[in-house]
């Protein structure tokens, strides 16, 4: 053994605090990147096994002889052939031959033409034989050259998540060794003064880190894997898997290869070595002497702090020049505070931005507007397979049909409008409405009939007038808050609302449910496969519009951008003067607020309800989107806070050690204070406000980089968007701020108090012996 | 053969206002085996003198030879094997390592230069400096005169060209002083090892071969006695 091993054992049985805390510091590196890599691995395994499972083979080409397939077979490229011959639907006889290739394949594509297209085809100018190339399995399974360039594709952008953890590792390995390494600067001094070269200096850190490596490595990589084990597990029992990757459960597979968790050892190890290195040579080049007298720790300046010293008087004084003697470790601290600061902040308004992004783009797509959840169809009497101008609807079967939907537990509103042709001068619509209107070449308005529940749901409880108003032919004129923008906005609101409209409506009829009395029109482009005609029909309408309002809750037809209410029982009235075609037997189904709050529990409720009725079937789901937006943001969200938290820990690591080890480096000096007559309690005070100091300035900090971070995201990210799209709204946190402060002092505290209780022990004269 | 010689050593610490001319162009030569005092007032400049004869330090200018060699002339790997082979340093602190027990803290200059320490040669060393017994002790487990033992023992064991002490009984009583400065004598006559002492003591610059007086970092005085 040679002495720098033997030192470096030494030292390591003699300073059991700062090895346990290297070792702790190094699995902590080791596990970071062991389960990165490790759910890297996993999910890239899951889903070679998903894709294999949809189809197991590299390639199929269509329709070459047995012959071919058999030179294919021979290919040193080709690991596997399946000839299948079948006979297709007008009666020729086809041929599947589905490939596997080896891994050493440059180029399927080329292979296979390469394979099977012999000169003759060319120069006969017979094109080469179809075949799908099964890019994804080939991908997930690393063979030809696409798929690992799209692996370093992959890797490279993966890397940069690495990078954030492996540069975290960096940090709390070389804090652990400048931290440990520090206390014994003096006794580096003493063996260089007696001899020891740079080189054993440096061997003799180096050592210490790789026998705690021996411990520190295996142990980062057993519980890094069993850590990404249970975060892998939890994130396949959520499904987040099948709803946005299209797995299965079954295909899920945990993998913990041996590359990654020797490519997280290697890491280490370098980190480790590197530290070592850096730290040694930092000793090395001082001249010995500078190091036994202690200049190490060059205190040029010392600048008084008012503050401090006008609140502490000469504790505070002492505690304010503390911090600021050794720059570095000071800048460190605050540092890696402030990042875990700044990014909890940042993260929480991100989070926030993203749920308001995903609802405004959910508001603003016609199909998965919360306007209604689930789009219902009730077709009985055998009208399940014909079409919509087919149909024969009773107005009972309506009215059936609303009440099994609305026994779901669901607000429910029939799909019933009535299309009104409207004449311009009678209604009294204002003139640039109408002008409008005919610049868009629509002489039309919906009309449409709600239910009282619906109704005070899109004004979100606001109605311009209560819904009894409206019964006996009244209506409100709404605009859609979407698309007002493409109406003057003022118009609608200076208009008179007095006035009385009548208009036509109108709706299609096939030819032999036209009725003699209907002036119909036929509109030759309905006609359909078998050439039937369709008719548009109309009839009269009169009401009487008693208010205008603005429609709050959810977008609408983008057809029109102006619509007219009334209420249901009008609608069953002049549906009774004309019942067919009226209704589509087609419901909106909208979720309440309570159910809103569940709203998986809510949607297979839901779901087991409709799908024990007979004729009743949901052909539109959008609480599917909705549940998937919010497992992406409930995703997102713990991975931010997983992110957080990690940094946060690092930063407690740090600041824990720097302020302990900035105890116990002043042993000596604490002891004189106390031999001056510094009271313990004095002492405690001192070391609080030092505490203090590293949690107020980062915080301030903190608030000085998050106002301009968040402007920085607005004018990069956001601007430019479409107008209405939401902004990133950043509000100065100071409550999260001061909250998080709380564990980062309390840290500070408990760090404080652990390092003075062994100086209770020990005499004055002993502790400052002990130096010696 | 002069085994020490200085030229125009002049060490300057801070810059500007902060200037202090710690060492200011000093030069001298020491004979093979002789045993110097150097001798001054406190802060006129002796430990940085020897710490920069020791190879511990860096001149600001001028130079040291010892055996004809400029010490800072050689790399910084020679420079460290110049200080375990050629130097034995003894402080008023001792400066032991904490964590080693006498025999590791004696053997530890040979052990760094890859060598064999001599096991006899230990013995009869610390029998002659009367810690044989004590040598699987722990530094802080022997009192002031003994580590000061144990640090002569080590500057004594690799037999180095030469021996500098800095104040080696500034810490002591009267008693461990005297017997200090026994050993130093016997070994300078024993083992012909030229030494430089820094002391503040009369008597002991008395008993050497020749004492040099140092005032605001220049020798102001140079006396050969026998
Ligand atoms: N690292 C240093 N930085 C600045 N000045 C120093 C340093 N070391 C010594 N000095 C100054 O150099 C002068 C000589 O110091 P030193 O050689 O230790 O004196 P002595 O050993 O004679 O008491 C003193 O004025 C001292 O203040
Ligand atoms: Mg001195």
């Amino acid at each position: 053994m040679s002495f720098s091993q033997k030192l470096a054992g030494k030292y390591i049985v003699s300073q059991k605090r700062h090895s346990v805390f290297t070792i702790l510091s190094i699995t902590a590196a080791v596990l970071f990147i062991t389960v990165i890599l490790i759910l890297f691995a996993s999910f890239w395994d899951t889903m070679k096994n998903a894709n294999r499972e949809r189809f197991p083979w590299h390639a199929t080409i269509y329709n070459i002889s047995a012959e071919e397939a058999e030179i294919l077979r021979s290919s040193e490229f080709v690991a596997e052939v399946e000839y299948i011959t079948f006979q297709s639907t007008s009666g020729e006889m086809q041929s599947d031959t589905n490939v596997l290739f080896t891994p050493d394949i440059h180029d399927p594509a080329t292979l296979i033409r390469n394979l099977l297209c012999t000169p003759e085809m060319e120069m006969n100018g017979e094109p080469p034989p179809a075949f799908l190339i099964n890019q994804q399995l080939l991908d997930f399974e690393l063979i030809g050259i696409k798929a690992k360039a799209n692996f370093v594709t992959v890797f490279s952008v993966l890397y940069i998540f690495i990078f954030i953890f492996i540069i975290c590792a960096r940090f709390i390995i070389d804090t652990a060794f400048e931290i440990s390494s520090k206390e014994r600067e003096m006794q580096f001094g003493i063996l260089a003064s007696l001899g020891a070269s740079r080189k054993q200096i440096v061997r003799i850190i180096l050592w210490e880190g790789i026998i705690l490596s021996l411990v520190a490595i295996p142990t980062g990589i057993l519980l890094g894997t069993g850590i990404s084990y249970i975060i892998f597990d939890s994130v396949i029992s959520t499904d987040i898997l099948l709803s946005f990757l299209e797995v299965e459960r079954t295909a899920a597979v945990f993998s913990a290869p041996f590359v990654y968790m020797a490519a997280a050892a290697v890491t280490a190890l370098i980190w480790v070595m590197l530290s070592a290195y850096g730290t040694g040579m930092r000793f090395a080049k001082k001249p010995p002497v500078e190091v036994i007298r202690r200049s190490g720790e060059k205190i040029d300046k010392v600048k008084k702090s008012r503050i401090l010293g006008k609140l502490g008087g000469i504790v505070g004084t002492l505690a304010s020049r503390n911090v600021r003697r050794n720059k570095k470790r000071f800048v460190i601290t605050v540092v890696s505070i402030t990042l875990s600061f700044a990014l909890t902040v940042i993260m929480t308004s991100v989070i926030d931005y993203t749920d308001d992004v995903v609802k405004y783009y959910q508001d603003s797509d016609e199909y998965i507007s919360p306007r209604y959840h689930y789009l219902a169809e009730y077709r009985p009497n055998g009208n399940a397979d014909k079409s919509i101008f087919d149909m024969k609807f009773t107005l009972e079967d309506m009215k059936k049909g609303y009440e099994l939907l609305e026994a779901s537990g669901c607000m429910v509103q029939m799909n019933s409008f009535l299309s009104c042709r409207v004449d311009n001068n009678d209604l009294a619509l204002h003139s640039e409405i109408a002008d409008y209107y005919e610049a868009q070449g629509f002489a039309e308005l919906d009309i449409k009939y709600y239910n009282e529940d619906y109704y005070n749901y899109i004004f979100s409880g606001e109605p311009p007038v209560p819904y009894s108003e409206l019964r006996g032919g009244n209506y409100v004129v709404c605009n859609n808050s979407e698309y007002s923008d493409c109406l003057p906005g003022e118009c609608v609101v200076d208009y008179k609302t007095d006035g009385s409209f009548s208009g036509t409506f109108t709706r299609y009829v096939t030819e032999d449910t036209l009725r003699p009395d209907d002036d119909a029109e036929l509109i030759e482009h309905f006609s359909d496969e078998t050439g039937r005609k369709f008719y548009w029909v109309s009839g009269e309408i009169k009401g009487n519009i008693v208010a205008n309002g603005t429609r709050l809750n959810g977008g609408s037809d983008a057809y029109t951008g102006i619509e007219l209410i009334g209420c249901e029982e009008d609608f069953f009235d002049i549906a009774k003067e004309d019942s067919r075609n009226l209704c589509y037997g087609e419901y909106y189904m909208i979720l309440n607020e309570a159910q809103l709050r569940d709203v998986e529990r809510t949607d297979r409720a839901v779901n087991e309800y409709v799908s024990g009725l007979e004729d009743v079937v949901i052909w539109m789901d959008n609480v599917d989107m909705l549940i998937n937006t919010q497992r992406f943001n409930r995703a997102f969200t713990v991975l931010s806070v997983a992110i957080i938290i990690l940094i946060t820990v690092i930063a407690l690591i740090n600041e824990v050690n720097i302020i302990s080890t900035g105890i116990l480096n002043r042993r000596r000096e604490i002891a004189s204070l106390r031999a001056l007559g510094m009271t313990k309690g004095q002492l405690t005070g001192m070391t609080l406000i030092e505490c203090g100091s590293y949690s107020v300035i980062s915080a301030i900090a903190t608030l000085l980089i998050c106002e301009p971070l968040a402007l920085f995201i607005n004018t990069k990210f956001v601007t430019g968007q479409e107008a209405g799209a939401p902004q990133f709204s950043y509000s100065t946190p100071v409550f999260a701020v001061l909250l998080i402060l709380i564990p980062i002092f309390v840290a500070g505290v408990a760090a404080t108090f652990a390092s003075l209780s062994g100086f209770g022990k020990n005499s004055i004269s002993e502790e400052m012996r002990a130096i010696e | 053969m002069d085994i020490l010689r200085t030229e125009d050593l002049t060490k300057v610490y801070g810059k500007g206002e902060n200037e202090v001319r710690a060492l200011d162009g000093v030069s001298f030569t020491v004979p093979e085996g002789q045993m110097t005092a150097i001798i001054g007032p406190s802060g006129s400049g002796k430990s940085t003198l020897l710490h920069l004869i020791g190879g511990v330090d860096k001149p600001t200018s001028g130079k040291v030879f010892v055996n004809g060699e400029d010490v800072y002339k050689q790399s910084d790997k020679n420079l460290a094997v110049f200080r375990r082979r050629h130097v034995g340093l003894i402080y008023q602190f001792y400066n032991l390592i904490p964590i080693l027990n006498v025999k590791d803290n004696i053997t530890l200059p040979t052990l760094m230069d890859g060598r064999k320490p001599d096991e006899t040669r230990l013995v009869q060393l610390a029998e002659k400096l009367g810690i044989a017994d004590r040598l699987n002790a722990l530094p802080s487990q022997l009192s002031g005169g003994q580590q000061q033992r144990v640090s002569i023992c080590r500057a004594l064991f690799s037999n180095p060209s030469l021996l500098l002490a800095d104040e080696p009984t500034g810490n002591l009583d009267s008693k461990n002083s005297r017997e200090i400065i026994e050993l130093l004598r016997m070994s300078n006559k024993e083992f012909r090892q030229t030494m430089l002492i820094i002391t503040h003591d009369e008597d002991i610059a008395l008993q050497c071969d020749r004492i040099i007086a140092i005032e605001d970092g220049r020798i102001i005085r140079d006396e050969v006695m026998k």
